[in-house]
């Protein structure tokens, strides 16, 4: 199917990513030459910004369309959903590099990347866990990517040993994802005196873990929205089946978003937090909690209830955008609330992340293009 | 620290009410979710 397709170098989106990319090449070489001084607003008090809020954050929550898929598939026998699984994993592979690169970006000095491994605080820290699972889960993600490429190649020896291993390494996966899923809420259990109350509390790993399901169905929408768009021409799903799967997953988000927003309702009460409500920082916590968590959960129920694949595909939007803003919300925004000081991203900052979804888009542009993402490879119909 | 004793001793605030109320409540929701479902 691919062979039929032509590749122009030379098009409007190129000319854009390279023009973005080519800057932040720039701003990286600043980064990595100047010191994080140079080209951001991170200061003492605000260590972590918009590289983590965003491509750390942000990034592995988005990123658990991989694993809520697979699992939903290969463990729970949802077949109907099998159209959907090879672009979330492959989004889910892309999404943790990036999130990789961009860890590197703020950390800084690339050669220390093992260090977690060989010499770290001990296997009790949140952060070790962290590095452990992302580093294995990225190992994970990539080999259920394999046979994309080895479809591509023809590799079919290779492509039949990691086909045996699908369940082996999605039961990994899910447990890989709901441990560091859940730890990068645990780094913020520490935190009692920095976050805010209505943002901390001792259940935070919950609350991350149950968020980046929501936020994984919703990215698996959304994805899957935009990528039938663009390669129609490729993907061999019948718009009707694409709107039935898009139904069933409003479903799940809509239980899942309801779960969401009962835990942390209870988390309220259980932390005596009522009257908090009544100043700004409520104010701005109920937008997050009425406005990104309730709004679409109800419009998820309308959505499947009335049949409508349209508003689905616009709630799965508002759901990754309100998700996005509780990682800036507990990893900057309401952190360090009492200080007068505020931390506001640089320009490059902002710039350096964009450009690592511009990447990622253009990296999933080139596979999906000429590899069996959207469609079965003909020799092997109905076998993965 | 807290441990389960302390979870389930809990007795201070409404948050038995509001855990009870979110449950039942996730009753109708359901309903309302599956009901056109067939």
């Amino acid at each position: 199917m691919s062979d039929h397709t032509e590749h122009r170098w030379v098009t409007p989106f190129n000319a854009v990513a390279a023009m973005i990319m080519g800057v932040a090449a720039v701003i990286l070489f600043l980064r990595f030459t100047q010191g994080l001084s140079a080209t951001t607003n991170l200061t003492h008090d605000y260590p972590w910004g918009l590289w983590i809020g965003f491509d750390v954050m942000s990034g592995v929550a988005l990123a658990a369309g991989g694993f809520t898929m697979s699992a939903a598939v290969y463990l729970f026998g949802m077949k109907e959903y099998k159209p959907v699984v090879r672009p979330a994993l492959l989004t889910a592979f892309l999404g943790y590099s990036l999130v990789v690169v961009g860890l590197l970006v703020d950390l800084g000095r690339p050669w220390r990347l093992p260090f977690p491994f060989f010499r770290q605080a001990g296997p009790t820290s949140a952060l070790f866990e962290v590095a452990l699972c992302v580093g294995l889960y990225l190992n994970v993600l990539f080999i259920e990517s394999t046979p994309l490429a080895l479809e591509w190649l023809g590799f079919k020896k290779l492509r039949k040993i990691v086909a045996s291993l699908t369940i082996a390494l999605t039961v990994f996966g899910v447990i890989l994802s709901t441990m560091h899923q859940s730890s990068l809420g645990a780094l913020f259990a520490i935190t009692p005196t920095k976050l805010h109350p209505l943002w901390y509390s001792e259940h935070i790993p919950v609350h991350f873990f149950v968020s980046a399901v929501a936020a994984g169905i919703s990215m698996v929408l959304v994805e899957s929205a935009l990528s039938h768009k663009v390669f129609h021409h490729l993907a061999e799903t019948p718009p009707e089946q694409m709107d039935k799967i898009t139904i069933g997953l409003a479903k799940g988000g809509a239980v899942v978003l309801a779960t969401y927003f009962a835990i942390k309702v209870v988390d309220l009460s259980l932390g005596d937090k009522w009257h908090y409500l009544g100043t700004g920082w409520g104010a701005w916590y109920l937008v997050e909690l009425l406005g990104f968590v309730g709004l679409p959960c109800i419009l998820y129920l309308i959505g499947f209830r009335e049949r409508m694949p349209r508003l689905i595909r616009w709630t799965a939007l508002w759901t990754v955008i309100g998700i996005m803003l509780n990682r800036f919300n507990v990893s900057f925004i309401a952190f360090n609330w009492q200080l007068e000081t505020r931390y506001v991203p640089h320009w490059m900052e902002i710039w350096v992340s964009v450009a690592l979804v511009t990447g990622g888009i253009v990296v999933f542009r080139w596979i999906a293009s000429r590899m069996p993402v959207l469609y079965e490879h003909p020799e092997y119909k109905g076998m993965h | 620290m807290e441990t389960l004793f302390d979870y389930l001793t809990y007795t201070k605030g409404v948050t038995y009410f509001v855990a009870f109320a979110l449950m039942v409540g996730f009753v109708p929701f359901f309903l309302f979710l599956t009901e056109r479902q067939k």
